[in-house]
């Protein structure tokens, strides 16, 4: 069994392997790595009967390779573990990870880098399996990591575009400040537990920390006058490193220019898999973050403030692609409200079923750029229906899921984060997540009719539907987002039991009320986002405004700007790094020696003058520098000693 | 506090003091009768005509580096010569060795041409 | 009038110095004598074998502690070690230099014996007991390197690094020496023990105390200057940037690794007791070294350059394991860090190397334009290197970065531990440039750069190195906790 888990993870890195250093060719580059994802998701099932064939309480497999860090009171060891909570994971990320691998075969097909194409995807899959895999913080950072550099090299895969490069930059640095976080609370957590693992490895083994979490109740740090629970403190930390890599508030800004890297890494990193590691890390952490109230709230409201903020930008977006980006970064939101509220559970649920469709729908929007041309601007689209029929049904399939009508994934998984947002007395946040989700109907209706209803208003390409190799996991995906909803059905809560051991949560209440009137206001919505883009289709022009343009004014524009945080950063965060560093290479560099003899001449004024008049060369200034330095340095050592 | 270092500055006050007094003596009483000839740079040498800063052939400066790496190890020598008896072999020994140790850098720089003067 | 008498010498302590100071001068005739113009590679592959000899023979030292000379020289696993790392680091120099000196037409024997000598001086340095010593040691490294940074004679940069070296460097040592001076005043000797001891014993009183902090302010100094510590650093970009590639390599990890070792012998041995006094001081320029290193690197478009600007960097890093080195884990990190910095340095810069053609400099960044088409093995070795260096998993430089972090959190240190932590967020920025431009831009049609055995040999190393102690650290954290053991006592 231990062997068996060790597989998953490693089929991938085999085919990341053997497309590095042996394949050459675009054909085996496409079937190994599918066939390596596809082998791995077969794995994982096995692993999940096995699993389930074992009492509950005892689900959980930890296999330990090797000690990887082993100095005295300093042991973290190379181990994974499987688990319900590992299960569901493995099971999104191999499963939709195999027909994305498939479907690449075709989107990709004649691009000149293909097979390092999948060189990266296999990377991926890998890294993301360690990820949740991992029994120890070190090793989950490991995948952490590694994922976030396999989405900066797709990101930047088609470097010809000039953006390209520059958000996959950007999305690597925006993550950095999520990982400095990250890397401060594994300091914190191995000060006050002396370990990183999660459990016990095995029987007997020491514990983990998330099993002795009451080893730090009512402990406190910081200064005499404000001091904080140690519990607050590590899971802050979590939570911001947890915002980076699920693109939250203030960290979103990296997802919508990710979507410059080719559409299915989009899906499978950018929606299913990779977005998702912040919500898994506060799943699996969950005993940290239940012991701190302050922290919770905290996640709720930047969950919710999320959700809010990129869905309403989400609607006012002319790109197929940043549509579905800024949807990803709103659902993701609602994930990470859910976990703020104490709905783990809820959380994860969402986290599967729009695992599923949104990859449906990024795919879907795929075969549309494919079929178009590698057009992406919707003004440029409409009335592709006839076209490309089942594309557009598959869409209209993901569109509704996300929507949340009934009976499809979306309104299941959506219902019960809302259903606890109400059970729970968590009021203003239910406010915000029911209009969030009001409007998520109504971007999609409008991006539909954008796109297949009306007529083309580009007529410069003959659409044409994509191959069936891209269509085939389109219809798969479709009835995983149709039917997803029944993991966690109400009356059944299987989802709920399975991941009993793990997040100890009753399933919650099903409040017949509220669907009902979240799937009539969803439906209205989505009507209505429909109906305002199809009849006023002939209205829209390339490059021109939006209908409601005219009678939201610039609170639209705030919209399409994601309300400015992106400028904001530009202008204050990059500028000021930008003049410090230019600063500190003026002073502290021969290139632009001057700044430096300008400022300290005039501060030493006469003496300075007549050391120049003495000396030349930069020899002297460095010298001066290190005067400056020693007379410091002695000052401060003799003042102290005072 | 600084007591023991008193002489010290007795003795630095004293050599900026010679040095003032004796050219502030002959400042102010050395007689000022200024001819062409004692006003040129050098009173007797020749007519100092072109550039300031003469260049000189770098075989000086060799030359001059190798007269200090002889000048220490005699300044070396001399001590171990007073105490040679007190130290016994060992003292040979260590001072055997580091005249093997010159005498590699001597070979060295022979070989290298580094004595030779054209 | 007291006999005069010779302190018994333990040779077998100094083995290692010992093979290489006499492999080296011997190989200086042997090189002069009988190795003929052209054929200086074998000098090369002889100065290898005695480094190799040296490192042998310190293997039945292992676990070893004693001191000799009077107690000016220790021998122990700590310093042992690092003796192993700076014979490592000196192969590797050379082995990267093998090809590099003819192709840039500056071929000469001397070369192989003079790094020898900079490796015995980094030796002394971690053996030194006494602030002769160290004195000594570091006079030995710091004047072959300026012999060895103007050693592209006659090109320009070169000469003028050297001269700027040369100035700087005697300007620090003359505060190393006037420290010397006034710690013997204030406690009558240069031995570090016997400092320790003085200082620790007795109320020193306000003049030995003024003298003594007076003299220590100026040696910290005179450390901070060899291991580029901001204010101190000055000299790094130019001298890096002028010397000879695989020169600037040595230097970057040799000076850092010497002159830290000596500082823990000092700090812990000499001035423990005063710790209040110098760790303010050293926080604070650590600080200053990570800010200045990091931001200063995002300006720089010449990756030469950028990679001085990042041994700034690198040098706040290490200090974060010497000024904890009281700890068990501070002396743990140091080592652990300075090995795995020599790995991905001294690769990044033989990547550069490989980048550099006769005559011509190809440091800019777009030189390294889509070297991942001409030369895709050369461009994930960057990569690995770069992601080393800017403390990406799973590479040794992640392992080294979040253990020194560790320690210094531990240690008391976590808001020191919170700016190596933030800055190294920084640093990702640059070394991304040098992988954006490898591997997503097009090659600017140039041929494929030259690769040959010994830079083969040294990337191949620094890259497995780089990996391997990433994933498997166990082994050498092992190492490194004995060596560590035994400065705690």
């Amino acid at each position: 069994m231990e062997l068996l888990i060790w597989l998953i993870p490693l089929l991938p890195f085999i085919g990341f392997l053997l497309n590095v250093f042996v394949i050459r060719r675009e054909r085996t580059a496409g079937l190994v790595a599918s066939g390596m994802v596809a082998a791995a998701f077969v794995v994982t099932l096995i692993a999940v009967g096995v699993l389930a064939s074992m009492p509950p309480e005892e689900r959980r497999i930890v296999s330990t390779a090797w000690e990887w860090i082993n100095t005295g009171s300093f042991q973290v060891p190379f181990a994974i573990m499987f688990d319900p909570l590992t299960a569901v994971m493995a099971l999104l990320i191999t499963g939709v990870g195999a027909l994305i691998h498939v479907y690449s075969i075709g989107y990709m097909h004649g691009d000149p880098r293909v097979v390092r194409y999948f060189a990266y995807l296999n990377l991926f899959v890998t890294m993301m399996l360690f990820l949740v895999m991992a029994n120890n913080l070190l090793l989950l950072f490991l995948g952490w990591e590694g994922v976030g550099l396999c989405s900066f090299l797709l990101i930047g895969f088609w470097f010809e575009r000039k953006t390209a490069g520059e958000a996959a930059v950007k999305a690597f640095v925006v993550n950095r400040i999520g990982d400095a976080a990250f890397i401060l609370a594994m300091l914190a957590i191995f000060t006050y537990f002396g370990t990183l693992n999660f459990y016990s490895e095995g029987e007997g083994g020491a514990l983990g920390f998330l099993e002795r979490v009451g080893d730090i109740a009512g402990l406190r740090v910081g200064p005499n006058w404000q001091p904080i629970f140690v519990s607050t403190a590590i899971s802050f930390l979590l939570l911001i490193g947890a915002t980076g890599k699920s693109a939250q508030f203030p960290l979103f800004v990296w997802l919508p220019d990710a979507m410059a890297g080719p559409t299915p890494v989009s899906a499978l990193i950018h929606a299913a898999t990779m977005v998702t590691g912040g919500v898994y890390l506060m799943a699996r952490t969950e005993p940290l973050f239940v012991a701190s109230f302050t922290t919770q709230g905290w996640v709720t409201w930047i969950g919710a403030l999320t959700a809010l903020m990129a869905g309403t930008a989400a609607m006012a977006q002319w790109d197929i692609k940043r549509v579905l980006a800024y949807s990803t970064v709103s659902q993701l939101g609602f994930m990470v409200a859910a976990c703020g509220m104490g709905a783990y559970v809820a959380a994860i649920f969402h986290l599967l079923t729009h695992g599923i469709f949104k990859a449906l729908l990024f795919l879907a929007a795929g075969s549309v750029i494919h079929g178009t041309h590698d057009t992406q601007d919707m003004r440029r689209m409409g009335g592709l229906k006839d076209a490309m029929p089942v594309t557009f049904r598959t869409y209209l399939i993901g569109a509704l899921a996300l929507a949340g009508i009934f009976p499809l994934a979306g309104f299941w998984s959506k219902d019960e984060i809302l259903a606890h947002a109400v059970g729970h007395g968590h009021t203003p946040i239910f406010i915000i997540l029911f209009i969030t989700s009001l409007f998520t109907a109504f971007y999609m209706g409008r991006q539909v009719a954008l796109i297949f209803f009306g007529t083309q208003r580009d007529p410069s390409y003959h659409p044409h539907e994509s191959p069936q190799v891209m269509t085939v996991p389109l219809i798969v995906l479709a009835v995983g987002a149709i039917i997803g909803g029944a993991i966690n059905l109400p009356v059944l809560h299987w989802l709920t039991d399975w991941l009993e051991p793990v997040l100890h949560e009753q399933a919650g209440e099903f409040n017949l009320w509220l669907a009902l009137i979240a799937t009539i206001g969803a439906v209205g919505m989505g009507y209505l986002g429909w109906w305002i883009y199809t009849t006023n289709a002939a209205k829209i022009k390339i490059g021109g405004k939006d209908p409601i343009y005219r009678y939201s004014g610039d609170i639209w524009e705030g919209m399409a700007e994601a309300w400015y945080l992106d400028r904001l950063y530009q202008r204050t965060v990059v500028a000021g790094f930008e003049r410090l560093s230019d600063f500190l290479a003026r002073v502290f560099d021969p290139q632009g020696v001057d700044g430096l003899v300008m400022g300290v001449g005039r501060f030493f004024g006469g003496l300075a003058n007549s050391l120049r008049a003495v000396q030349t060369g930069y020899v002297r200034t460095y010298a001066l520098v290190f005067t400056v330095g020693v007379l410091l340095v002695i000052g401060f050592m003799l003042w102290i000693a005072r | 506090m600084l007591e023991p270092y008193v002489p010290v500055l007795i003795l630095f006050l004293i050599a900026v003091f010679i040095a003032v007094f004796v050219i502030t003596l002959s400042a102010l009483l050395g007689p000022r009768r200024s001819t062409p000839r004692k006003l040129a740079p050098y009173e007797s040498g020749m007519d100092p005509v072109g550039p300031a800063i003469r260049r000189i052939p770098v075989k000086f400066y060799v030359v001059a580096m190798l007269f200090i790496v002889f000048d220490i190890e005699v300044v070396f020598f001399y001590p171990f010569a007073l105490v040679f008896r007190q130290l016994g072999p060992a003292g040979l020994v260590i001072m055997g060795v580091f005249f093997v140790v010159l005498l590699v850098g001597f070979i060295y720089e022979w070989k290298k041409g580094a004595l030779r003067w054209e | 009038m007291d006999a005069l008498t010779i302190p018994p010498v333990d040779l077998g302590l100094i083995a290692p110095l010992l093979v290489v100071v006499t492999w080296a001068t011997g190989l200086l005739l042997v090189d002069t004598f009988f190795i003929p113009v052209g054929r200086k590679k074998l000098t090369g592959y002889l100065a290898i074998a005695g480094l190799v000899v040296a490192g042998l023979v310190g293997l039945p030292l292992w676990g070893v502690s004693g001191s000799t000379f009077g107690g000016m020289v220790r021998l122990d696993p700590f310093a042992l070690t690092l003796t192993w790392v700076f014979l490592l680091i000196g192969i590797l120099s050379i082995t990267m230099s093998l090809d590099y000196l003819p192709r840039q037409d500056i071929e000469q024997g001397e070369y192989y014996p003079l790094i020898m000598f900079a490796v015995s001086g980094m030796i002394l340095l971690a053996q030194g007991a006494d602030l002769i010593v160290l004195f000594l040691g570091i006079e030995t490294l710091s004047i072959t390197l300026y012999i060895l940074t103007g050693f592209a004679y006659p090109r320009l940069t070169s000469e003028e690094a050297a001269m700027k070296y040369l100035v700087l460097g005697a300007f620090a040592a003359g505060f190393f020496v006037y420290g010397i001076a006034l710690i013997f005043g204030a406690t009558g000797s240069t031995r570090l023990s016997e400092i320790g001891a003085y200082a620790a014993d007795r109320d020193l009183g306000d003049t030995n105390l003024t003298l003594l902090l007076g003299g220590a302010a100026m040696v910290l100094i005179a450390f901070s200057f060899k291991a580029a510590l901001a204010p101190f650093h000055m000299w790094i970009p130019d001298v890096y940037q002028g010397s000879p590639t695989p020169v600037a390599a040595f230097m970057s990890v040799g000076t850092k690794g010497g002159a830290l070792a000596a500082l823990v012998r000092l700090l812990f041995e000499a001035l423990p007791t005063l710790n209040a006094y110098w760790l303010p001081v050293l926080a604070g320029l650590t600080a200053l070294t990570m800010v200045v290193g990091n931001l200063g690197a995002i300006a720089q478009m010449d990756v030469k350059r950028m990679l001085a600007y990042s041994s700034i960097g690198h040098a706040g890093y290490v200090m974060l394991g010497v000024m904890v080195a009281g700890e068990q884990r501070g002396p743990e990190a140091f080592i652990f860090y300075i090995l795995v910095y020599a790995l991905s340095n001294l690769g990044a810069f033989a990547v550069l190397i490989a980048l550099e053609h006769q005559g011509e400099e190809a440091w800019q960044l777009d030189d390294f334009a889509g070297l991942y088409q001409r030369q895709p093995l050369l461009a994930v070795a960057m990569a690995i290197f770069m992601f080393s260096l800017a403390g990406v998993p799973p590479t040794a430089g992640f392992m080294a970065k979040f253990y020194a972090l560790t320690a210094a959190w531990e240690g008391g240190l976590p808001w020191l531990a919170l700016v190596g932590v933030l800055t190294s967020a920084i640093a990702a920025f640059f070394y991304l440039r040098v992988i954006i431009r490898m591997f997503m831009t097009e090659p600017e049609g140039e041929p494929a750069p030259e690769l040959n055995r010994g830079l083969t040999i040294d990337i191949v190393v620094a890259a497995a190195g780089t990996i391997i102690i990433g994933l498997i650290p166990a082994p050498i954290f092992a190492l490194v906790e004995r060596s560590a053991v035994a400065l705690g006592g």
